[in-house]
């Protein structure tokens, strides 16, 4: 591996975590989120990876150079997309959706629809 | 002179539409439904067993018809509705429709309620007595051929079942007491001010916010959904009564053409901007997940009653997603009528714009 076995799962944790939060608390304030906390997620670990190339590596992470590895950090995105569309599918796309669990729960936490017209 | 009608269930979804119809071509009508307290008390009476209350309490008076109240389940309150006025027809729309409710309910409101409505209309000699049931009361066709008219009585609900015993219950009165009897069932109806049953599946599919387009094989085991707009039922029901020589006995699907359910489903997507995720399935591993939909609707149903509640989709409307619920309208059609949305999708693209207008979905 280029950098860490646990980067995929940590990137996973991360944009299934993020995809959560990013539905019920943050896409009312901007649905803008969503890309930020993606494109800083996965930022954050390439620069890590830069990083542990360059021997710098504050976790002091040892890197070993091979085609997968490099493969295995390119994909950081799709496993942050993946793990996120996972939580949308779970728990819906915004506050005012539920996912599967809405109708699994007898108590209904979600928040009602804006009129269209209403809408900006 | 213009023909008089009486209409019952006058203040609810499909009532409301059959009075605004009937003004509008000029009828001479009397609405008759719960008053509003006595719907109120009612419905608080019920409590936990009925969806929110659909009440148009204005509707009469925006449409300019008589109200004279009554309560189908006391048959002393029918006969203010039928003293003093000789109706041309009856559009008996009043039943309690709710997947939910409880037999007691069910029984007192639809069946003995149609039992007292049905005797005061036929003690009045009513000229036509056109009767409100359902699809419901047929169960799954198969895949060979749609269900007719004539396909035997197989309901799947308690609710369905108080709708078979209504339509037994009428028979008997058209056959013993010459009550000039027609039956309409209709589809799973949708329209504006629609928010019970077809409205279920949008929210579904809006608080899902995805929706699964199962694409079964092999395809001749596609499931159908059938449903119709309130526009074409009223005006389906008057059809009915304007050939009134040829119905008078007799029973008509009323519905739009039915519709695939992964076409349905995928057009409500598209409609409502939920993503659409396409699933291949055999119809085995189909009829499996809709086993387990099913039992796990029942069970959530179960702890909603337990907790004084009711769950956000009735069980019993999964029902409609796991058996092809297929339907002919060929009856009626060949009678000359002629629907205008016989493609569903156009009646469902005005609802959704409706819906999402008011902010419902």
């Amino acid at each position: 591996m280029l950098v860490s076995p646990f980067d995929v799962p940590a990137v996973a944790l991360i944009g299934f975590v993020g995809a959560f939060v990013y539905a019920r608390f943050l896409k009312p304030r901007n649905p803008d989120w969503y890309p930020f906390i993606g494109v800083g997620t996965v930022g954050l670990f390439w620069i890590h990876a830069v990083l542990a190339v360059a021997g710098v590596s504050p976790l002091g992470v040892d890197v070993d150079n091979s085609l997968i590895g490099v493969a295995y950090i390119l994909s950081y995105p799709m496993w942050f997309r993946w793990a996120s569309e996972r939580a949308f599918v779970l728990f819906g796309r915004g506050s005012e959706q539920g996912g599967i669990a809405w109708v699994l729960r007898v108590r209904d936490t979600t928040e009602g629809f804006e009129p269209d017209w209403e809408k900006e | 002179m213009p023909k008089k009608a009486l209409v019952t269930g006058a203040c609810g979804f499909t009532g409301s539409h059959m009075l605004e119809l009937l003004a509008d071509e000029g009828w001479d009508v009397v609405a008759t439904d719960l008053e509003g307290a006595e719907r109120d008390a009612y419905y608080t009476e019920a409590e936990g067993d009925v969806p929110n209350p659909v009440y148009y309490r204005d509707i009469f008076e925006e449409v300019g018809a008589e109200f004279i109240p009554a309560d189908i389940t006391k048959q002393s309150t029918l006969y203010p509705v039928f003293e003093d006025h000789d109706y041309d027809v009856v559009f008996h729309i009043a039943s309690l429709f709710d997947y939910f409710a409880e037999w007691d309910v069910l029984h007192k409101v639809n069946i003995e309620g149609g039992r007292n409505i049905g005797e005061v209309a036929a003690e009045h000699d009513v000229g036509h007595f056109v009767h409100w049931s359902t699809l419901g009361v047929l169960g799954d066709a198969g895949f060979d051929e749609p269900n007719k008219e004539d396909a035997p009585y197989e309901p799947h609900n308690r609710y369905c079942k108080s709708k078979v015993k209504q339509e037994e219950v009428l028979h008997e009165l058209h056959e013993e007491e010459d009550l000039p009897l027609s039956i309409v069932r209709p589809a799973p109806i949708y329209g504006p001010r629609h928010g019970y049953g077809v409205y279920h599946i949008l929210l579904l599919l809006r608080k899902f916010g995805f929706a699964p387009v199962t694409r079964i094989y092999p395809r001749s085991k596609q499931l159908m959904f059938p449903c119709v707009h309130v526009h074409d039922l009223v005006n389906g029901a008057l059809f009915v009564h304007e050939n009134k020589e040829e119905t008078v006995g007799e029973t008509y699907h009323v519905l739009s053409d039915c519709i695939g359910q992964d076409e349905l489903i995928e057009f409500l997507a598209e409609s409502l901007g939920v993503k659409k995720k396409r699933i291949p399935a055999s119809f085995g591993a189909y009829k499996l997940y809709g086993r387990i939909a099913k039992w796990a609707s029942h069970r959530i149903e179960r702890q909603a009653r337990e907790k004084g509640t009711r769950p956000k989709v009735d069980a019993s409307m999964t029902h409609y997603l796991t058996h092809n619920m297929w339907f002919s309208n060929q009856k009626i059609k060949n009678l000359g009528y002629d629907f205008k949305y016989r493609d569903a999708r156009k009646g469902l693209w005005d609802y959704i714009t409706w819906c999402k207008e008011k902010g419902m979905v």
